[in-house]
């Protein structure tokens, strides 16, 4: 009759105490069996976890009690199963009912495990006192407990009970902790859920406990896996007690032990002085030092005799990773976190290089310094750490140490080399400008824009493209003669305080680091593109239309099938791509002095991007399509009018000029790029300005209608050519009217503000070019030249009226630069 | 929806009123408080502070404090001056008051300590506004300029030095007292809207430092609220009339009011002194000076809601989120029993500053309020069974050897029990047989030897 009493569907209820029977029945082994292949049990695992077989959630009802005591009778079967394997003196046996045990704590409902946890918690605190044979059973045992009491910790009446039971682990949990690593891995996480649930078991013995905790922290000893567990649970420890005074306390006698260590560690690499007020700053004269931390005496720490030297840097290494978790986890009361303290130690570790002072007799060995170089790299990556711990959690009560940061950070910046810190300096970069706002752009925008220029830098060479970027260094000879033009351009625009770095960092930068430095354009862009940016801005907005239209230029990245790759989190190109378009958007959002210059090209690398549907581009793509519409179609007059100026016009058509011709193209636009950038620069501000005088004095009701009027039409011509210039496809008559106009205006800039020292080498370049468009282009040059002088003439009537108006004579400095405008905004 | 209170206080002495915005309840009235326009704040939805208005005589000025369910003045503290407009930043860390001598205080709230003191303006200061990301400071005295102040460059003096000005930006063009500074969204792209007694309002760019937009009204504006989707702005005048002035098209100047004006609210009530916007966007409170807050529904032009408050001016409303604080005790939920933990005010406010450069700064990190329920309860056992499974499986750890050693040597032992037992039974057989056999032989013998 069983044989064909068929539930209705999968989701039936009657079929889960039937399931779980038989899984009972055929896996789970009873006393007289063996347990046979380990693996079946995760099958049974599995299939217990999707069916929700120890649930017992079933809706009351009349009908269905019968169902309900069918099911409570599966699952009794089941735990006294499980009890019965768990007391097996097999330890597979023992091992697999352990395993099951904390998985049923997990799952199993209220009910049940309010009435028998404290069965449960006995049968597997056996296990731990005294401790099993085989190491598999103790760490089963530990990971159990650490569920059963996770699941007691959410039933908020339970606290006081799961506390007293909490308490009876402690001794066994303590001594584990002082065994071989393999036991201790387990250990660890029981004691951090302990402390997360039921700190107030710990305070009895709170002293052991730190002990126990730094003594493996320090002793060398643990893989990056096992330091991080015991940080955090050093840094839980304090809220045990529960008051405030006891987290500073963690956090001075850490901070104490670190710079007695660095003391010792770094003696004859800095300065006597600095060792001395990191000293003051912790223990103020006439006041009591902190007992020593898991009261080990400085002589415990440092006694060289005891402890070998090499195990130093590693110690220091462990007990700020401490710090750094203090920092990040969070407590029930308030803490004071003493900033300067932490900010002195980062300073002191981020500024020692292992280089030794000249002057002195070395008074440390080869090896020694050997030995600090290998670790200073951890170290200094933990101070990073630190110093974003810091920037996290204080926020605006930051910024009286704001600057002091500042220059620390900048200062590492130029000198740090390593891939893996520079990661770290720009995502703690952008945290600073993400969590401190417009204030620190103005302090910070400098140097990130030079250092992610020269990260950026070697970009055109991933597809075996010469490179293209603006801010190029180009100290080595270059054997084209083209290409002296660039070496002349990048002087203008780059950024001349740091050769050493940018030779370091020729040409094999990491993706990573590359992303890392495109993230801090973005935060940079986000959060101030638009104040004090006059002097940044153009050489970012060219950097990143270059960077991403290198990244796109060869196709589009399949995410890889990452099966094999799961624990690699290594960045790909496809994320490289990602990061470029992002701060490509946020270029041509972040509102400028001027219309964006490269909106046209960017569109045309989104909407390519939108295309490779299901990857995270063509998702990012369409998003950016969404949020430039905005741009392109504004929803209301805008009170900024920046329309009416449109800039950048050789840059656009250089760009589209090499989009379309880069058989040839990349070279000479080289040309163009850093004179243009500089343009862009300074000269909208001038007919900025006039217009808002215009403007102002319109509104105030003053005068003349007309400029109004005047205004309006200019706007109105020229709002939406940029948009609608289309840069697809070599169109035969266009472009050469474009690149002849370029090089006339290019020209023409020359010869109002370049450098005497370079002058004749392009006039001499600049005919040769002009010779080469001439044969290429030739009638469209002449209309071109035609309209470019005509605004030229243009433009000097716009000064008479300016001096009309009483413009300021600083702003006529600028004035030669407008004739920029002109070609593009005449074009349509 | 979380409910809001609107928060209004006089310069006549009538205390600090609290209502409930939808459903006009009031909940306590904090006493003793005659505070100047803009000077009072509420500290990061924690307590209220607000500065006093001081007869003359007094040469210090004052600043109180109140908890939230306490009607009594909870902290007094006594700034070397008397201090105009107070402003707080949303984390609540600072508060900053702008005295009459135009000098700019910043105090650390945690402590009271005096952080910094500088000379702001040439008169009186007037108001005070954090921009929308808390890094920038904007102040409006009574000389009419109105200056942007970068926090960082405040605390940061080596940069002062080269710089040799603190401030990023100053404008002058108002040529009365400035009455009130908004400023809206959009971090470094955000506008600052002025209104001054010369019956001006300026817009003003923060990325550009430039007059974007200037406003001439029929009325001197004490009040200004910006929308916060920045299409208009709100300007109250001391003619009683709220003008709403629009931000993001031409300017039409066919109306009765002027270039930019497009209408008004208006019930023949007198002078506006104050007003703030609701969370939702649409509900404009305004504070009048014949003592009454009226809520008006910007949508409709319609007065839903008036609040009696005192007899004189209303020159501060302010609409913020419930504190927990207010919600009555007997409810069950859980924000009455964050509530009942009493959280003692910070110490009064520093009237020197005590701050030298070995003086500690610390910063203080206030816990979350449901800090004990953050926790997400991962359990790992399913995790560490299966690393364990894979272990066995691949037999190469020593707990996977040492586990399979346990049990061959159990195995081994019963095996050997096993062998025991049939050594036992072959003996026993044994001996049966050679028995039978023994006994089977004597019979044959016997029965050969009986036949």
């Amino acid at each position: 009759m069983a044989a064909f009493d068929h539930v209705r569907n999968m989701y039936d209820v009657a079929l889960k105490p039937r399931l779980l029977r038989s899984l009972i029945k055929e896996h789970i082994p009873d006393e007289k069996q063996q347990l046979r292949n380990p693996l079946e049990l995760s099958h049974v695992v599995s299939a217990i976890k999707t069916h929700e077989l120890l649930s017992e959630r079933v809706v009351p009802s009349a009908d269905n009690k019968k169902l309900i005591e069918k099911w409570k009778s599966a699952v009794d079967l089941w735990v006294d199963r499980l009890l019965m394997l768990v007391c097996s003196n097999m330890p597979d046996k023992c091992w697999a009912g352990i395993c099951l045990l904390g998985m049923t704590c997990e799952e199993c409902s209220s009910e049940r495990f309010l009435a028998s946890y404290s069965v449960w918690f006995q049968k597997l605190l056996s296990h731990l006192q005294p401790p099993a044979e085989s190491h598999f059973v103790k760490a089963a045992c530990c990971v159990s407990i650490s569920d059963l009491l996770t699941r007691l910790g959410g039933f908020p009446n339970m606290k006081k009970d799961g506390a007293s039971h909490a308490a009876k682990l402690l001794q066994p949990v303590l001594k584990l902790m002082h065994e071989d690593s393999s036991d201790a891995e387990g250990a660890v996480p029981l004691l951090c859920t302990i402390l997360n649930f039921f700190p107030s078991s710990v305070q009895k013995n709170y002293d052991s406990a730190e002990a126990a905790i730094v003594t493996k922290l320090m002793s060398g000893k643990c893989n990056a896996n096992m330091l991080k567990k015991l940080a955090l649970c050093l840094s839980l420890l304090p809220k045990s007690r529960g008051d405030e005074d006891s987290w500073s306390l963690m956090m001075q006698k850490i901070l104490l032990a670190i710079n007695l260590l660095l003391n010792d560690s770094l003696q004859g690499l800095e300065e006597e002085t600095t060792t001395n007020e990191a000293m003051r700053a912790l223990v103020p004269p006439g006041k009591e030092p902190p007992p020593p931390l898991g009261g080990l005496t400085i002589l415990d720490i440092s006694n060289k005799a005891t402890r070998p030297e090499r195990l130093f840097m590693p110690s220091i290494s462990a007990l700020m990773l401490c710090c750094s978790t203090m920092l990040r986890t969070s407590y029930p009361v308030q803490i004071k976190v003493p900033v300067r303290s932490l900010l002195m130690l980062a300073g002191r570790v981020l500024m020692v290089d292992g280089s030794l002072p000249h002057t002195l007799y070395p008074i440390m060995t080869a090896m020694q310094q050997e030995c600090i170089c290998t670790e200073l790299p951890v170290q200094h990556s933990y101070s990073l750490e630190i110093l974003c711990g810091i920037v996290k959690e204080a926020r605006s009560q930051l910024f009286p140490h704001a600057a002091h940061i500042v220059r620390l950070v900048t200062e590492y910046f130029r000198r740090c080399a390593l891939p893996e810190l520079r990661i770290k300096v720009y995502a703690l970069i952008k945290l600073m400008l993400m969590s401190m706002g417009v204030g620190i752009t103005m302090y910070l925008a400098e140097d990130v824009v030079s250092n992610a220029s020269v990260d950026l830098d070697s970009v055109g060479h991933h597809g075996g493209e010469a490179c293209s970027n603006p801010v190029l260094k180009t100290s080595e000879a270059v054997p084209q003669p083209m290409q002296k033009k660039r070496k002349h351009d990048m002087t203008i625009t780059s950024f001349g305080n740091q050769p050493q770095t940018s030779s370091l960092h020729k040409n094999h930068t990491p993706i990573s680091v590359k992303i890392a430095a495109l993230e801090a354009l973005e935060t940079l862009l986000t959060v101030g593109g638009a104040l004090r940016s006059e002097r940044w801005r153009s050489n970012v907005d060219v950097l990143l239309i270059t960077v991403s239209t290198d990244a796109c230029k060869g196709g589009w990245t399949k995410q890889a099938n990452n099966v094999y790759t799961l624990h690699d989190s290594s960045s790909s190109w496809a994320d490289f791509q990602l990061a470029s378009l992002r701060a490509l958007l946020a270029s041509l959002l972040s509102p400028g002095r001027i219309r964006p210059p490269y909106l046209a090209q960017g569109l045309e690398l989104f909407h390519r991007g939108m295309q490779e549907t299901g990857t995270k581009v063509a998702e990012f793509c369409a998003h950016a399509l969404l949020t430039l519409e905005v741009l392109i179609h504004p929803r209301a007059l805008p009170l900024i009018d920046i329309a009416s100026s449109i800039d950048y016009p050789v840059n656009g058509v250089k760009d589209s000029f090499m989009d379309n011709n880069t058989y040839s193209g990349a070279q000479k636009h080289h040309l163009y790029s850093g004179g243009t950038s500089r343009n862009g620069l300074e000269y909208p501000e001038s007919e900025e300005d006039d217009l808002y005088e215009k403007w102002v004095k319109d509104v105030d009701g003053s005068n003349a209608p007309e400029i109004q009027q005047e205004k309006n039409t200019v706007e109105k011509t020229s709002t939406p050519a940029e948009p609608l210039v289309s840069f697809e496809g070599p169109s035969g008559s266009k472009v050469p009217e474009e690149k002849g106009k370029g090089i006339l205006v290019e020209e023409i800039n020359k010869q109002s503000d370049i450098p005497s020292q370079t002058a004749d080498h392009h006039a001499s370049d600049m005919e040769t070019e002009m010779t080469a468009a001439k044969d290429a282009s030739g009638g469209d040059l002449e209309t071109a030249t035609g309209r470019s002088f005509v605004t030229v003439v243009g433009s000097e009537g716009g000064k008479e009226f300016m001096f009309a108006l009483g413009v300021d004579d600083k702003l006529m400095d600028e004035i030669p630069d407008i004739v920029d405008v002109e070609p593009d905004s005449d074009e349509d | 929806m979380e409910d809001e209170v609107v928060i209004a206080s006089s310069s006549t002495e009538a205390g600090i009123g609290c209502w409930d915005l939808r459903s006009g309840a009031e909940h306590l009235r904090y006493r003793s408080c005659a505070s100047p326009s803009h000077g009072l704040v509420s500290v990061a939805g924690r307590f209220l502070a607000s500065s006093q208005l001081r007869d003359s005589s007094s040469s210090s000025g004052s600043v109180l404090c109140w908890s939230w369910n306490k009607p009594q003045i909870e902290v007094k503290s006594f700034p070397a001056e008397a201090i105009n407009p107070l402003a707080c930043n949303s984390d609540g860390t600072y508060i900053v008051g702008g005295g009459v001598s135009g000098d700019i205080y910043l105090w650390e709230v945690a402590t009271g300590r005096l952080l910094k003191k500088w000379h702001g303006h040439y008169r009186a200061v007037t108001c005070l506004v954090f921009s929308d990301d808390q890094s920038l400071l904007i102040s409006g005295a009574e000389d009419g300029s109105v200056r942007v102040w970068s926090l960082l460059m405040i605390f940061d003096e080596e940069r002062q030095q080269r710089a040799g000005h603190l401030y990023e930006y100053s404008f002058s063009e108002h040529a009365l007292p400035v009455t009130d500074i908004v400023t809206g969204y959009g971090g470094c792209n955000a506008i600052i809207i002025s209104a001054s007694q010369d019956r001006t309002c300026k817009v003003w760019s923060l990325a550009r430092g430039t007059l974007l937009r200037n406003i001439v009204f029929p009325s001197m504006i004490d009040a200004i609220a910006l929308d916060p989707g920045e299409h208009v702005f709100y300007a109250g005048g001391r003619d009683g009339k709220i003008y709403i002035a629009e931000l993001n098209a031409q300017g039409t100047s066919n109306n009765n009011y002027g270039l930019h004006i497009i209408g008004t609210l208006s019930d023949q009530g007198k002078g506006i002194c104050s007003l703030a916007f609701a969370l939702d966007g649409s509900q404009l409170v305004a504070g009048s000076e014949d003592g009454m807050v009226r809520v008006w529904d910007t949508k409709t032009h319609n007065i839903i809601r008036v609040f009696r408050h005192a007899k004189g001016p209303v020159n501060n409303v302010l609409v913020i989120r419930q504190p927990p604080a207010l919600y009555p005790r007997t409810s069950a939920n859980n924000q009455a029993s964050v509530a009942r933990r009493h959280v003692p005010l910070p110490p009064p406010l520093e009237k020197y500053t005590s701050i030298d450069e070995h003086s500690d700064l610390n910063a203080f990190i206030t816990p979350q309020p449901n800090c004990d329920k953050l926790y997400d309860a991962t359990y790992t056992t399913f995790h560490s069974m299966n690393n364990q499974i894979n272990e066995l499986q691949q037999h190469g750890s020593s707990g996977a050897s040492e586990l399979e050693m346990e049990r061959l040597k159990l195995d081994c032992k019963r095996s050997m029990q096993m062998v025991e037992q049939w050594k036992k039974m072959y003996e026993n057989l044994h001996q049966f047989c050679v028995g039978e056999l023994l006994n089977g032989e004597a019979d044959d013998a016997n029965l050969t030897l009986t036949s």
